[in-house]
């Protein structure tokens, strides 16, 4: 694995030192790195990423370089060292996604859709989506602050519309 | 570093309360997050507010349970509509439980509408349950097995129709659990017909199942082969042959099969082994005694096994005629043990020179008797140079842990 380190730069002007492994988890980055537009010295600026969001990225991305090197790893490991390597990564995302305010996670959704990092996408939608399941519509509304802009009648029209997934 | 940002975003919950920032999400993120999501929870965002109204139908996945409907037209209904506002797009993935309408029979010819229109919709992922009954009437129509799209397909109580022709070029998962097939040629050509299989699941059905199943890919990484309790009075033989070569998962749980052949075995790594290859008390040894031979040849170069005190009891059977081949491979091994008899595990611990990791299981309620189980594995050092880690595993309600591994290690 290359150790070569690279610079990032946020919008407000943070530099941030992050591996190449871990940045290349960043399709956009690592677009960057395969046609060389990364100067050795420059910094890459990233106009849509607060440093603080960048932060959390960077921390995500270092937690998350060892999946790529998958084939000899997985290969020794048991099924049992398998295990608890997942768990204590699941362990991890979750206690990650639990530590950050609302705003903070949508502006992390926002930030690795712009990276496009896919694995991140995936990890916040499904944090948000897993504060939908199983709630009633005036639950959701009020854990994700959602004005309800409809008439009562339109409301009632609505749901009788599809009457069974209200039931 | 963590506690400073938990106090950051700690003052930054009190003061944003109240921005809705989830409506604000592009509709692509927002439909991103939606597709996590089960089919009613999805239709229930449609009242969250206008900006919700109508994102619900832009989600091309439907997972739908008809248990979750209080009559059966309106699933019928629900499920027409669903495909019909679809009918331009594509689809990704439609898993549907079938629940009847209540007469234990399904309506054949709708649930065949159906499927014919998500394989029209290019489906890549294809996940339908009859739950009407059990009678598994529903044939999967013909088209089904020259779906390009098809990525996962996943069936339960249904037929598998006479196939003309297979080809499935982007199926990578399979998984059959009481499907029934016409013959046995038809699931060999069903599978034969998907030359980028991956992993393969099959639970066989108990009643009208075929006697010969054999599984030829050159792709396939992973098996499983389930069936339910022997049915006792059914004299069977049950026959399964698996040639693939870069097979690297094997999973066999199994009451029914006599005979197991493995061919091509060479890049098998992991092994979980649980059956008597259906030798009942009573049942003559001597006939299979190749077969279990061939069978331990074949799996002798797997890294990891789990098996089964059943499993164990037939191998240590065999070692009474023949010496077991050795398992130069093995690092990690763990026994499920069932109404245990422990002296058949030290046979088959002397041929694993370099087992790492020892775990024993007990699957049974009923009690170990201690005492003959550390005569058992007191000179285990003997036979396990090479052992690093050994756990017994047992329900909690039993005291004492950590004897037999004293025992073990010392």
């Amino acid at each position: 694995m290359s150790s070569n380190m690279i610079m990032l730069k946020s919008s407000d002007g943070a530099s941030f030192e992050i591996e190449e492994a871990a940045a290349r988890k960043s399709k956009i980055i690592a677009n960057m790195i395969e046609v060389e537009c990364v100067d050795e010295d420059k910094a890459i600026p990233l106009q849509n990423v607060t440093g603080n969001i960048l932060a959390l990225v960077i921390e995500y991305c270092n937690k998350h370089i060892v999946d790529d090197d998958d084939d000899v790893a997985t290969e020794e490991a048991s099924e049992e060292e398998e295990e608890a390597k997942k768990k204590k990564v699941d362990d991890w995302e979750a206690e990650f996604m639990n530590s950050m305010s609302l705003e903070t996670m949508f502006e992390l959704l926002l930030a690795a859709n712009y990276l496009n990092i896919k694995s991140l996408i995936d990890l916040v939608c499904q944090t948000i989506a897993n504060n939908i399941k199983d709630k009633t519509p005036e639950e959701v509304r009020k854990i994700f602050s959602i004005e309800n802009d409809f008439t009562p009648e339109e409301e009632e029209e609505i749901r009788k519309e599809n009457a069974w997934a209200f039931g | 570093m963590v506690k400073d940002r938990k106090k950051r975003v700690r003052a930054k919950r009190s003061r944003s309360g109240g921005v809705d920032y989830i409506s604000n999400l592009p509709d692509c993120l927002l439909c991103e997050v939606l597709s996590k999501l089960p089919t009613k929870d999805i239709v229930k965002t449609s009242v969250l507010s206008t900006r919700w109204r109508n994102l619900w139908k832009d989600i091309p996945r439907l997972d739908l349970d008809g248990e979750d409907f209080p009559f059966y037209y309106v699933f019928v209904d629900f499920v027409n509509r669903f495909l019909d506002f679809n009918r331009d797009s594509y689809l990704d993935s439609f898993k549907l439980s079938y629940p009847g309408d209540g007469n234990w029979v399904p309506d054949i010819s709708l649930i065949r509408r159906w499927i014919r229109a998500v394989i029209k919709l290019k489906v890549k992922h294809l996940d339908f349950v009859d739950d009407s009954g059990g009678s598994i009437l529903f044939h999967i129509p013909s088209t089904i097995y020259t779906c390009q799209s098809l990525v996962s397909l996943k069936l339960c109580c249904v037929n598998v129709s006479i196939l003309k022709s297979v080809s499935l070029t982007s199926l990578k998962d399979i998984d059959l659990n009481i499907v029934k097939f016409p013959d046995d040629l038809a699931i060999e050509r069903f599978i034969s017909g998907c030359p980028v299989l991956e992993n393969l699941v099959i639970r066989r059905p108990s009643y009208y199942d075929i006697e010969v199943l054999r599984v030829c890919s050159q792709s396939l990484l992973s098996f499983t082969h389930v069936t339910s309790s022997a049915r006792g009075f059914v004299e069977e033989n049950l026959f399964v042959e698996i040639d693939a070569p870069k097979l690297e998962y094997l999973r066999i749980r199994d009451h029914r099969t006599a005979n197991f052949i493995i061919k091509n075995h060479g890049s098998l790594v992991e092994l979980h082994l649980n059956t008597a290859w259906n030798l009942c008390y009573g049942n003559e040894f001597n006939p299979k005694r190749n077969m279990v031979c061939n069978f331990l040849g074949g799996i002798s170069r797997v890294k990891d096994m789990t098996i089964s005190s059943s499993t164990l009891e037939v191998i240590y059977e065999y070692s009474r005629f023949k010496p077991l081949p050795l398992f130069c491979y093995l690092s990690s091994l763990r026994v499920k043990f069932y109404h245990c008899r422990w002296e058949i595990l030290p046979i088959f611990l002397q041929n694993c020179p370099n087992l790492k990791s020892l775990v024993l299981l007990q699957g049974s309620i009923k009690k170990m008797k201690k005492k003959k189980e550390i005569s058992i594995l007191s000179r285990p050092q003997c036979l396990l140079p090479s052992l690093e880690y050994v756990e017994i595993k047992r329900p909690l309600k039993w005291r004492g842990d950590g004897d037999e591994t004293s025992g073990l290690l010392s």
